[in-house]
């Protein structure tokens, strides 16, 4: 006979008696599970059982209601009484209450500590006061349960979840595999953790950890102090592994070349002030100059002297004088510790300044452009020969300035002098500034190349072209501008004309980039109070990009209110973006501005707080920040808000590309236009790179769409997911350069799509095919200087001079290795696939000249020959200067060669003013050519030097990809498996898991899968290494590569030999 | 047995022998004489019928759609017709993998096993949840439909242990069927009280895991169980408790809405029992199909309907299948309406042993104060005033005191617009108010709308998009530009012209 009621036990409970209700309640928990509707009738009676001090068995009845508010759904009620049960409540058991109470109670413990530590709520509920302790209790022993089963992970994961810093460091403590528990934990604060402060306190934290390693993980390390922006231990780490060894000091390095492509400007400032504080700095007062970072801007004079030397043998060549001379006070000031390990340690030392500073990176990233440039002049001029319009040629000319980013090839530009004379006014500071694009990174010799459009030689120039140049000059030295802030601020206060100004301004807010000077930031604030139009906006957007990141209030104050102020659109559009700048990654701390700036009835500012909001959580993927640009996306009144706030998307979500495509798709299929391009270029921003096939499957149709700037916004997006693709890996690649050529070349196609046809094919190219557009740099981070490159280029909507900035996005897809002494050794890497994966695209095929293609192949030995030769030479000369005395001989050659050239000739093409054609252009190729012979009369004498052994090598890696396609285009028979690259190689991000380095003689300190710069250990230091020549910025390459582009005349006709030829 | 799914049951059967005997006349017309061939095609086709709906429970599984799980679902109640244990075995040994427990306990349940007809084709891929939870169903119903009880019990408890190992929510469905079927064969075992509290716990999960299918069919389930052993208070305790999920299926809504409206009626809220009672009908599969669901319901409805003091739709008795069941409760409407005590209690009295089959006659019983105050209505309507002595005798009342009881209640009720004079012992009628001059059309019209509006948000909600479907459009899009750029041609073209004439 089953029971078919409790009310007989219910009524129990009404008794006086103590042991009947025990008894009955013990009944119950046994009940509950059958009976719980008709008991939960009753609960307020257990309750009051509960609560009834001289109750013996009030845990009891805590159990009891807490196990009907379960059933009844109560879920709270349920937890609240399952913790006032105590050790009746048993959570070992295995039973659905019990898991259920215990994940609710997880679930409690988290909110209420989140609540507490990141939102500060010091008052809770009552209730939840009560049960504070008991809640922290279970948790406990649930963490206790995790560790007695060795689910690090798992417990790891939860107390970052409740914020519970010292479970994490419990569990480190514990595991047996303390890197692997590291590097989750790092990789959970990286990507999961949202709140910016306690983000802070997780790192230090981990930092804290990973120093009590056995052998501490000093790169992880190092990432967490970039993020927790504290350059001081930075500065200690690299200190104390360079003074270490010599073996050590080569992590110090990778760390170094990892600094320097994640942190910002201003934390390489101060690391280096704070390395400049060390002993190991303190050198003699004559050679300060050259070490102290601050003071490494070159003079003219300097940079001239420095011309042909290369400056990674500079460097060391400066720091090994260092030692040899000491004067009296260094002496005076280290007695004892002048030994010779000490020596060694500060030429370590040296090295590591020029990483930090920056000028090695750039250096051997302008080599590897220069060196693999392979843009293919073909389309160039194929545009060129369609371009009807002063619009599309402006657009032409910044293609040009994408495609030859950083390869300092200007070729094209030299070649079509008088074409480019059309560009007039702002099209010409447009021109000039693609300049800037074309030779980025070229810093050590920037001046010398801009100087026929700078302000100060202005003779023949006009106001446009010299503040292009200024421009130029910005663009030249982004986010790493010391060297040229200086200058540009006194061109700043000199100039009077608009446009020097508007140029003046940009370049400025571009060199001094995240630094937060205040004096460059109140010299561009009294221009942008002058209230001028146009150098309002160049002064907005400046301000932001120095106060880049800082969140600095007195700057968002003075931007916003005098945002209000103004009756000028422009300068509005200039601080909006400013403020948004000013905001970068600063998460939920901009919440506040952006709310009040979306909230503004001027449209521009709300589009200033979509943008804001954009670059606050830039990367973050946050839910809530997504909600709230699609919220303006789809609500807003104003086109532009709209536009902006859809477009944002891509910003926010870069991380995870796979995720906006599904997010778009109706977006990209919405009624309004300007939602349409949003769209677009939220997969262009958040899909770059990627070939990602879903996002080309939403753009595709995109490009026929019925609005002209759609088609526009499809194609420039278009352009940004293809970069760098061949037509092998993704058809649609090859698809897409014949489609932007048949759109310019289409009468009727309406000039907006043209512009965005001709970028597009300008970006797909661009870098001479070897840059690709990340918003993230190699270990996941956000590349702060690609975000605003991307963000500022959106500009281009309003401001076609603005479209450079995105020349700040492309990022060198580079392997590189590196010894000990910062040079590039002599090594192969294997890539294990296909050669024709990741092949370079083929040559554009002409109808007139089909023979081309088989051209370039044969071709290419010869240029690397006669690289090679050149770099012999001037390897000889470098070693002569070396064992002479430094800067003998070399620079006298340099002397010679630059008076050669006159100082009247300025290496780049200038660009005619009106119809006066210079004879700049002649100059400089007669300089080139001059210094051919020599070269070839250098080689001579030094082509016996290097071992045998060397120089086969040195046949087989000079040609770098020439192996794989030759097999592939003239042998029919079956590709090989894999292609071997030689040293600094491209490496595209899909192809990098498959490469490994070849060779035992080095290895690498970190894996080379990770690609960028690679340190790499010799395994046989005694051995001569045989080391990669340098190559000259746009000589050779760019001004050989296209002679060497054209068909070489065909042989003779056969012909008979008869006396009437006479 | 009065309950609908012993009705259901009764109908499914009988429309199950009469689809055998068609399918047996059509054999012998096809393929005389030969009849172990005929079955052995039948066999294969109903073989190649169950493994579409397999192919149909994968691709459900693979792109997570309810729709083809759905499909797979509803297909049971046809295919439990044509099984046999031939198909099964086979079934077992294609889907299988070659040794299991889950195969062992499967083949033990069918006689043909032993013997052994040893295909063992072996199973091509690895079993999935859904499919085997789906071939463990179909044996089950082949259990319930061969009469073998003992066994059905013993393999519907396998299906509960092995559907209580999984947490997949592509099995919500097939899991559902398997808690009725589980229900089912505990029942016809007449053991349905003792899996109360497994039922109770498995209730537990689904509500955690928002198993709503196992929700709804679990709830009513409890409740089936309740009612069966008259345990009314528990089942009300359990509804009041227990939130029925939005998200179930109709048919399991209809059958708690039958259920509500049974514990309501009891519970003497009659309004509220009749308005689960039309919701029940309303969600009742329409046709001929769950006829007997639809009569016990309406039979329900009808006393409801006269203990609230509405008169029945006369169309309700009408319809096909309905005529004959419901002809008791046509003439106890009949009497109700009339308000003739007399002839109500011999209304009853002929039909008891009806309306106790049917689980109405404590109802019933109730009516006859109904039939009083319909009495009391048509007095106060025909008179203005009348002493209670009169009413006394036209309702047949034993005295006035009664009488004036029995107004007063009335009054109080709502029932007549009326004043009693204690002194005079009269009862008059006052005015009666026009209805039109209050907010009741209002009210009524506002319902109307309300149910109009749920139900056109219900419609919205089913609605499929299917997916990618608007890039269609932009060929179109692509070829107005075309067209656009065609004719700024012609203009341009013809503007030329123009000039060329001057």
């Amino acid at each position: 006979m089953t029971l078919t009621s409790a009310a007989g036990v219910l009524a129990l409970l009404e008794e006086d008696d103590s042991d009947l209700k025990s008894f009955a309640l013990s009944k119950l928990n046994t009940l509950v599970d059958v009976f719980w509707p008709e008991i939960s009738d009753s609960v307020s009676k257990i309750e009051m059982l509960h609560e009834d001090r001289n109750f013996p068995q009030s845990k009891l009845a805590a159990l009891v209601a807490s196990k009907v508010y379960y059933h009844l759904g109560a879920y709270d009620e349920s937890l609240f009484f399952a913790l006032h049960a105590d050790e009746l409540f048993d959570i070992d058991d295995s039973a659905e209450y019990v898991e259920t109470i215990v994940c609710k109670c997880i679930d409690r413990y988290i909110k209420n500590r989140v609540a507490q530590i990141d939102e500060e709520v010091t008052e809770l509920d009552e209730r939840d006061e009560q049960i504070r302790a008991k809640l922290e209790g279970v948790i406990n022993r649930m963490f206790e349960r995790c560790f007695e089963h060795r689910q690090f992970k798992h417990a790891v994961g939860i107390a970052i979840d409740m914020r519970r810093l010292d479970i994490l460091e419990r569990c480190v403590q514990l595991t047996s595999n303390k890197d692997e528990l590291l590097n989750y934990s790092y990789r959970l604060t990286v990507q999961v953790v949202q709140n910016r402060k306690f983000r802070q306190q997780l790192l230090q934290t981990l930092v804290r950890l990973y120093r009590q390693l056995q052998q501490p993980d000093f790169v992880s390390m190092s990432q967490c102090l970039i993020l927790l922006d504290d350059p001081p231990h930075t500065a200690e780490i690299l200190e104390r592994l360079v003074s270490r060894s010599e073996d050590e000091a080569l992590t110090a390095f990778q760390i170094a070349f990892d600094l320097y492509e994640n942190a910002s400007q201003q934390f390489m400032q101060r690391v280096h002030t704070a390395l400049a504080a060390s002993p190991l700095a303190r050198r003699p007062a004559g050679d300060d100059a050259a070490a102290a970072p601050a003071a490494a801007a070159p003079s003219a004079s300097e940079a001239d002297a420095d011309a042909d030397v290369d400056t990674a043998a500079a460097a060391p060549d400066a720091a090994s004088t260092a030692p040899k001379t000491p004067p009296p006070q260094a002496e005076e000031m280290m007695t004892t510790d002048s030994s010779e390990v000490d020596e060694a340690a500060k030429e370590r030392f040296a090295r590591l300044l020029t990483i930090l500073s920056g000028e090695k990176v750039i250096q051997l990233h302008l080599q590897f452009l220069i060196r693999n440039n392979r843009a293919d002049a073909r389309y160039l001029d194929r545009l060129r020969e369609s371009v009807r319009n002063s619009i599309t040629h402006s657009a032409t000319v910044t293609a040009n300035g994408f495609m030859h980013a950083g390869t300092t090839s200007d070729q094209f530009l030299r070649d079509n002098l008088e074409w480019l004379g059309r560009a007039t006014n702002w099209a010409k500071f447009a021109a000039t500034a693609s300049l800037g694009c074309i030779h980025r990174g070229h810093e050590t010799e920037s001046l010398r190349l801009m100087a026929a459009y700078l302000p100060r030689n202005s003779a023949g120039t006009t106001a446009y072209s010299e503040g292009g140049g200024l421009y130029a000059l910005g663009l030249i030295h982004a986010n790493h501008g010391s060297a040229v802030t200086d200058y540009l601020l006194q061109q700043l206060s000199g100039a009077t004309a608009e446009p020097v100004r508007h140029g003046a301004c940009l370049g400025l807010g571009l060199a001094a980039m995240g630094t937060a000077r205040q004096d460059v930031y109140e010299a561009i604030k009294l221009s942008l109070y002058q209230d001028d139009a146009i150098v309002g906006e160049a002064a907005g957007l400046a301000m932001g990009l120095v106060m880049l990141g800082s969140s600095s209030s007195a700057a968002v104050k003075d931007m916003v209110s005098y945002a209000k102020e103004t009756q000028h659109d422009k300068i509005i559009r200039g601080l909006a973006v400013g403020v948004a700048l000013t905001m970068y990654g600063r998460l939920e701390e901009a919440d506040l501005l952006a709310q009040s700036l979306l909230e503004d009835k001027d449209p521009i500012l709300r589009w200033s707080g979509v943008y804001t909001v954009a670059m606050a959580y830039c990367g973050s993927g946050s839910n809530s920040a997504v909600r709230r640009l699609l919220h303006y996306a789809v609500t807003d009144t104003s086109d532009d808000v709209r536009r902006a706030a859809v477009l944002s998307i891509g910003f926010v979500l870069f991380k995870s590309p796979e995720q906006v495509p599904d997010l778009v798709s109706l977006l990209a299929e919405s009624f309004n236009p300007h939602v349409r391009y949003g769209a677009a270029m939220a997969l262009g921003i958040a899909c770059a790179g990627t070939a990602l096939k879903e996002a080309i499957n939403i753009l595709d149709p995109m490009t026929q769409d019925a609005v002209h700037f759609v088609r526009q916004g499809a194609l420039i997006a278009l352009g940004m997911v293809l970069i760098q693709q061949n037509g092998v890996n993704c058809p649609k690649a090859g698809e897409f350069r014949e489609l932007c050529l048949k759109v310019v070349a289409d009468k009727h196609e309406d000039v907006m799509a043209k512009h965005g046809a001709i970028l597009g094919l300008g970006i797909v190219d661009a870098g001479g095919r070897n840059v690709t557009i990340s918003l993230q740099t190699r270990t996941g981070q956000s590349n702060m200087a690609a975000a605003v490159g991307v963000l500022v280029f959106q500009q281009f909507w309003y401001w076609y001079p603005l479209t450079h900035f995105l020349c700040l996005a492309f990022t060198p897809t580079s392997l590189i290795g590196l010894n000990k002494a910062l040079e590039m050794p002599q090594v192969q890497f294997r890539s294990n696939a296909k050669p024709s994966t990741f092949d370079y695209p083929p040559p554009l095929v002409t109808q007139v000249e089909k023979k081309k293609e088989k051209v370039e192949t044969a071709v290419l030995s010869i240029t690397a020959k006669q690289k090679r030769k050149e770099q012999e030479k001037k390897k000889t000369a470098a070693a002569t200067a070396h064992q002479n005395q430094p800067g003998g001989s070399t620079t006298a050659a340099a002397a010679t060669a630059t008076s050669a050239s006159g100082p009247a000739a300025a290496p780049v093409p200038s660009i005619p003013e009106g119809k006066e054609t210079p004879a700049g252009s002649e100059t400089s190729s007669a300089t080139t050519a001059a210094a051919a012979p020599a070269a070839a009369a250098s080689t001579e004498t030094s082509t016996k030097e290097p071992a045998p052994a060397s120089k086969s090598q040195g046949t087989l890696t000079d040609k770098p990809a020439t192996v794989s396609t030759g097999t592939s285009t003239d042998k029919p028979g079956p590709e090989p498996n894999f292609s071997l690259l030689s040293n600094p190689c491209r490496v595209m991000r899909a192809q990098q898991r498959l490469v490994t380095l070849e060779g035992g003689r080095y290895q690498p300190v970190k894996s080379v899968t990770i690609g960028g710069i690679i340190m790499l250990r010799d395994r046989r230091p005694d051995e001569k290494e045989s080391l990669v020549p340098t190559v000259k910025a746009h000589g050779p390459t760019s001004a050989n590569s296209k002679e060497d582009d054209l068909p070489e005349p065909p042989p003779p006709e056969p012909f008979q030999w008869s006396d009437d030829m006479l | 047995m009065g309950t609908p799914n012993g009705e259901l049951k009764k109908t499914q059967q009988q429309q199950q022998a009469a689809s055998v005997a068609k399918t047996a006349a059509t054999n012998e017309d096809v393929e005389m004489g030969d009849d172990e061939a005929a079955r052995a095609d039948a066999d294969t086709l109903t073989l190649e019928d169950i493994k579409e709906q397999v192919r149909h429970i994968e691709k459900a599984v693979q792109t997570k759609e309810t729709r083809f799980m759905t499909r797979t679902v509803r297909s049971l109640v046809p295919l439990r017709r044509r099984l046999n244990e031939a198909v099964l075995l086979r079934l077992a040994q294609a889907y299988f993998p070659g040794v299991s427990p889950s195969k062992d306990a499967f083949l033990a349940f069918l006689s043909a096993a032993s013997s052994g007809s040893g295909q063992s084709a072996q199973a091509s891929r690895r079993l999935l949840p859904e499919t085997e939870v789906f071939l463990h169903l179909l044996l089950l119903l082949h259990l319930l439909d061969s009469n073998r009880q003992a066994e059905a019990v013993s393999c519907s408890q396998l299906l509960w242990q092995r559907t209580g190992q999984f947490n997949r929510r592509t099995l919500d469905m097939l899991t559902a069927r398997a808690y009725f079927y589980y229900a089912r064969s505990h029942e016809l075992a007449g053991q349905l009280s003792t899996v109360r509290p497994q039922m109770l716990q498995r209730l537990r999960t689904c509500t955690l895991r928002q198993d709503w299918h196992g929700c709804a069919t679990l709830t009513n389930c409890l409740l089936r169980s309740y009612l069966m052993d008259r345990l009314l208070d528990q089942a009300a305790r359990l509804v009041d408790k227990c939130a029925f999920p939005e998200l179930a299926p109709n048919h399991e809504l209809a059958r708690y809405h039958f259920y509500l409206g049974r514990i309501r009626a009891a519970q003497l809220q009659y309004s509220r029992a009749a308005q689960h009672l039309q919701q029940a009908l309303r969600k009742a599969a329409s046709g001929q199909r769950a006829l007997g669901f639809r009569q016990i319901c309406t039979k329900l409805q009808v006393v409801v309907q006269l203990l609230i003091g509405e008169t029945p739709d006369r169309q309700a008795f009408r319809e096909q299948g309905l005529r004959r069941p419901l002809a008791p409760y046509l003439r106890l409407t009949q009497a109700v309406r009339s308000g003739r005590l007399a002839e109500f209690n011999t209304v009853l009295r002929d039909n008891a042993a009806r309306f106790k089959a049917d689980n109405t006659w404590l109802l019933c019983v109730r009516l006859r104060h109904n039939v009083i105050k319909v009495g009391v209505r048509q007095v106060a309507l025909s008179y203005s005033r009348i002493s209670l002595v009169a009413v006394a005798s036209k309702l047949q009342l034993d005295s006035a005191e009664e009488a004036e009881y029995v107004a007063a209640k009335a009054i109080r009720d709502g029932v007549i617009e009326a004043t009693i004079d204690h002194k005079a012992g009269t009862l008059s009628s006052r005015e009666t108010a026009d209805l039109y001059g209050t907010a009741e059309p209002a009210d009524q019209f506002q319902q109307r709308i309300n149910f109009c509006l749920q139900v056109r948000e219900q419609s919205v909600r089913a609605m499929r998009y299917p997916p990618k479907k608007y890039t269609e459009d932009l060929e179109s899009a692509e070829e107005r530009r075309e067209r656009e750029a065609a004719e700024l041609e012609t203009a341009k073209e013809m503007s030329e012209d123009d000039y060329d004439d001057f």
